[in-house]
């Protein structure tokens, strides 16, 4: 062996003597340094992107507790007839031996930290989508579960209406007159007495459509007046009409070539016939469900205009209440969503209305009064 | 030329009123419409932890089981359900819902955190008209309030909906009885407001009659036998402690009420065979005497400003109502009907009067308007008696005894509308409800 091999050995030697006694075979390994990684929500994302921060209220959600007001007169002398009875002063202790209930009460545990959410954007199907085109559900809706589990059969299915049916009928809530009984029996047995006049005075389900003119209804004095539509009576210039009818005709027509109903001016002019009021107010009622609407709601008149489309489907973001009577804010947007749900949910299939006189009823302006439905 | 001016102006009449005459809206006015409860549903609420999956079941029963005992809303049943959600955040199918006529939805979603917390979210939804009502909201609390919390939850889909006031996070005082019918022991309950979390405030050694609760919940004046006597006593929830108020020795007093800051007290006082109606003040325990006639006047309730009490009084020759203000004069008398009035409570709305009317051999509960106008009556049976209104003066609560020689009372509650009128199912006779405030 060389004096070459001998160097080179000691020296590999010592290397690995000097890797495994003190090198890094015996140093602990360094710790790895993680960074926290979280997943946040797109409610989250929006706001941080927005660069502002949640509104977040530690208060408990109003109460509405029992108003408390203070007697401006000060009740805390009252001036009543006399004091005869002499009183003792100050409040006498029971004495300790009284006693005291086996079980007292635990303490409620407290609700805290209320806090209201920032709006959140869910992407949700746009009503109006929904509203002009036949329903699509997720799942196959036959068969449904509600026709396997119903005593008797159900004339017209929610989801037969919602695939396209036409008839009128359909459009309402079908299972909810079985289903009203259901529950009354359930809750109220014995409690049918004759002398439950409120109960003797439930409204049918089935509305009874009223004829009264749309000139005759109560408005709120908060509605824009509305336009003067038959102003101008032609009795009233006996003289002249005769000869500016032409002109009025002419520029009837200048306006209606403008226009984006493409009816000749008799149809346009022609007033609804009273069969298709009455269907529409008798659509509309089939779904003004006012079960549960506050009293103060109940005594809230809404008025309220909606565009409909060619085929009578009322346009989504059209509907919008023009104003109301009895009611303060709250109660009046409590009322209007009601009547929304009344229009979206029965007028979903179109209301029956001749398409010869789109002009006339394109825009409806309904004004829901439910004074007679009210709880006084 | 004034005739052509005249012609222009026509023109311009007759062209812009068939202008109007096409663009104006067809006009329709609706009167007529349904009385039938909401439609609702609540999908099991999501948990978003393992350790909720317990808790959001149950808090999504007790929501759906509040809204339905209101009357005003129908749940619609899980089994039929199109829609099956997976997360909070996923967006509502509307036509799904819409199919199995579903009008407004509830979903929510529950986690559990460090240190026995407890939160919980929700949103509610118009399914009719696909948009979410108001903002979402959450609450968060203990674990061990999972029901308080879910009648929170179900207080807040109540109110957006309908607009009236919230209840369900209430609790009723009432008196809890047991044994036989001619010897009823009587103590003092306090329960939720559907029955639940039962505890007993006094024992049962002697009688007790007419619990009511302050308006901050704290505090129930109430009229007990304790000392051979009947007298008037003032009892602290959170503590269980009472002590007797000084009213005279030398009289029977009873039927005592809060005022609505809970600082007085309207009670009755009899003496020598007259009932007058006394007003005290806690503090001082001094003692003024309201009215005065040769007469039964008693059971008196506070208007909600404080102002005027209505009680029922036969003054009269028959037993009416009658309201008179607190600071004195002549008493207005507002029943003018056949049969018998008592038993007046003031709504805390202010609008209503609740009272009990026996006509005809039987008892009813009805309301009226503050000038006794617009009488309704909302129940009838063998017994009714003893109205106390829910904290939003949108229900009733009040006793029905049933007839015979076992029978027994229990309690009762009706809408202010005479609808969903459902008895409160509880193991023992109970009597005597006072409704509490709406928790803080």
């Amino acid at each position: 062996m060389s004096p070459g091999s001998y160097i080179s050995f000691a020296l590999h030697l010592g290397f690995v003597g000097w890797l495994v006694f003190s090198g890094d075979f015996s140093r602990k390994p360094s710790e790895l340094s993680v960074a926290d990684v979280s997943v946040i929500s797109s409610e989250v994302f929006d706001i941080m992107v927005n660069n502002s921060s949640p509104e977040i209220s530690t208060a408990i959600p109003s109460a509405e507790a029992i108003p408390v007001v203070e007697a401006a007169v000060g009740p805390s002398t009252p001036q009543v007839d006399e004091a005869p009875v002499q009183v003792p002063q100050g409040l006498s202790q029971i004495s300790p031996g009284d006693a005291l209930p086996s079980r007292r009460p635990d303490a409620v545990a407290p609700v805290q930290d209320v806090v209201i959410l920032p709006p959140v954007e869910l992407q949700a199907p746009r009503m109006e989508d929904s509203a002009q085109q036949p329903l699509q559900t997720s799942l196959p809706p036959k068969p449904r579960p509600a026709q396997r589990i119903a005593p008797t059969a159900i004339a017209a299915p929610d989801i037969e209406m919602d695939l396209g049916a036409q008839s009128r009928e359909a459009a309402a809530p079908q299972e909810a007159p079985a289903e009203v009984a259901q529950a009354q029996e359930a809750q109220a047995p014995e409690a049918a007495a004759p002398e439950i006049v409120t109960e003797a005075e439930k409204p049918s389900a089935a509305p009874v459509v009223t004829a009264n003119a749309p000139e005759r209804s109560v408005r709120p004095r908060s509605r824009p007046a509305p336009p003067a539509a038959q102003v101008p009576e032609p009795a009233a210039v006996e003289p002249e009409s005769s000869q500016i009818d032409p002109v009025t005709a002419a520029l009837n027509a200048a306006l209606m070539a403008g226009d984006e109903a493409p009816v000749g001016p008799e149809a346009a002019a022609a007033p609804l016939a009273e069969q298709f009021i009455r269907g529409m107010q008798r659509a509309i009622a089939e779904c003004w469900n006012l079960g549960a609407l506050s009293s103060a709601a109940l005594s809230t008149i809404v008025v309220v205009e909606m565009e409909l489309t060619r085929d009578g489907k009322p346009i989504a973001n059209t509907i919008k209440m023009l104003g109301f009577e009895g009611g303060d804010d709250t109660s009046a947007e409590r009322a209007f969503e009601t009547a929304l749900r009344a229009i979206q949910g029965c007028g979903a299939q179109g209301f029956d209305l001749p398409k010869d006189q789109f002009a006339t009823w394109r825009r409806v302006e309904l004004t829901f009064n439910p004074e007679k439905m009210r709880v006084r | 030329m004034k005739r052509l001016i005249y012609f222009g102006v026509l023109a311009f009449g007759l062209w812009t009123g068939a202008g109007m005459a096409q663009n104006g809206p067809l006009r329709i006015e609706i009167t007529d419409g349904v009385i039938e409860p909401l439609t609702f549903a609540v999908p099991m609420f999501e948990a978003e932890n393992i350790e909720a999956v317990t808790i959001a079941t149950e808090m999504s029963r007790i929501v759906a089981n509040d809204l339905s005992s209101s009357g005003l809303f129908r749940e619609v049943p899980p089994s039929r359900f199109i829609a099956q959600r997976s997360s909070f955040a996923e967006p509502v199918r509307y036509p799904d819902w819409r199919a199995i006529n579903t009008q407004a939805l509830v979903t929510a979603a529950v986690k559990t955190t460090s240190f026995g917390r407890l939160t919980v979210k929700f949103r509610i939804f118009d399914i009719y008209s696909g948009v979410q009502l108001g903002s979402g909201m959450q609450l968060s609390g203990s674990t061990k309030a999972v029901r308080r919390m879910a009648h929170k939850v179900a207080d807040q889909v109540y109110a957006r909906i309908t607009g009236e006031g919230p209840y369900f996070d209430s609790k009723i005082v009432f008196v809890s009885e047991s044994g036989p019918k001619d010897q009823r022991l009587k103590r003092l309950a306090i329960m939720d407001y559907d029955g639940e979390n039962l505890q007993f405030l006094t024992g049962n050694e002697n009688t007790v009659l007419a619990p009511r609760v302050s308006s901050d919940g704290q505090q129930v004046l109430y009229t007990s036998w304790e000392t051979g006597f009947p007298q008037i006593y003032l009892l602290d929830v959170s503590s269980a402690a009472r002590k007797r108020l000084p009213t005279p020795d030398n009289g029977m007093a009873f039927s005592p009420r809060f005022s609505p800051d809970a600082k007085r007290m309207v009670y009755s006082f009899e003496q020598g065979g007259n009932t007058d109606i006394y007003l005290m003040d806690l503090a001082s325990a001094r003692s003024a005497r309201m009215t005065s006639s040769p007469s039964i006047d008693t059971a008196p309730s506070f208007s909600p400003d404080g102002r005027s009490i209505v009680f029922e009084s036969d003054r009269s020759g028959t037993q009416q109502l009658y309201v008179m203000p607190v600071t004195g004069g002549t008493p207005k008398r507002i029943s003018f009907g056949n049969g018998r009035y008592g038993t007046p409570v003031w709504s805390p709305r202010g609008d209503l009067i609740a009272f009990t009317k026996q006509s005809n051999g039987r008892f009813g509960i009805g309301v009226m308007r503050t000038d006794g106008s617009e009488e309704r009556l909302l129940s009838a049976s063998f017994l009714d008696e003893g109205p106390s209104w829910s904290p939003n003066g949108r229900v009733i609560m009040f006793t029905r005894e049933t007839q015979g020689p076992k029978g027994a009372p229990s309690l009762y509650s009706v809408d202010i509308s005479g609808r969903n009128l459902r008895a409160l199912n509880l193991r023992s006779p109970a009597s005597d409800p006072s409704w509490g405030p709406v928790l803080p």
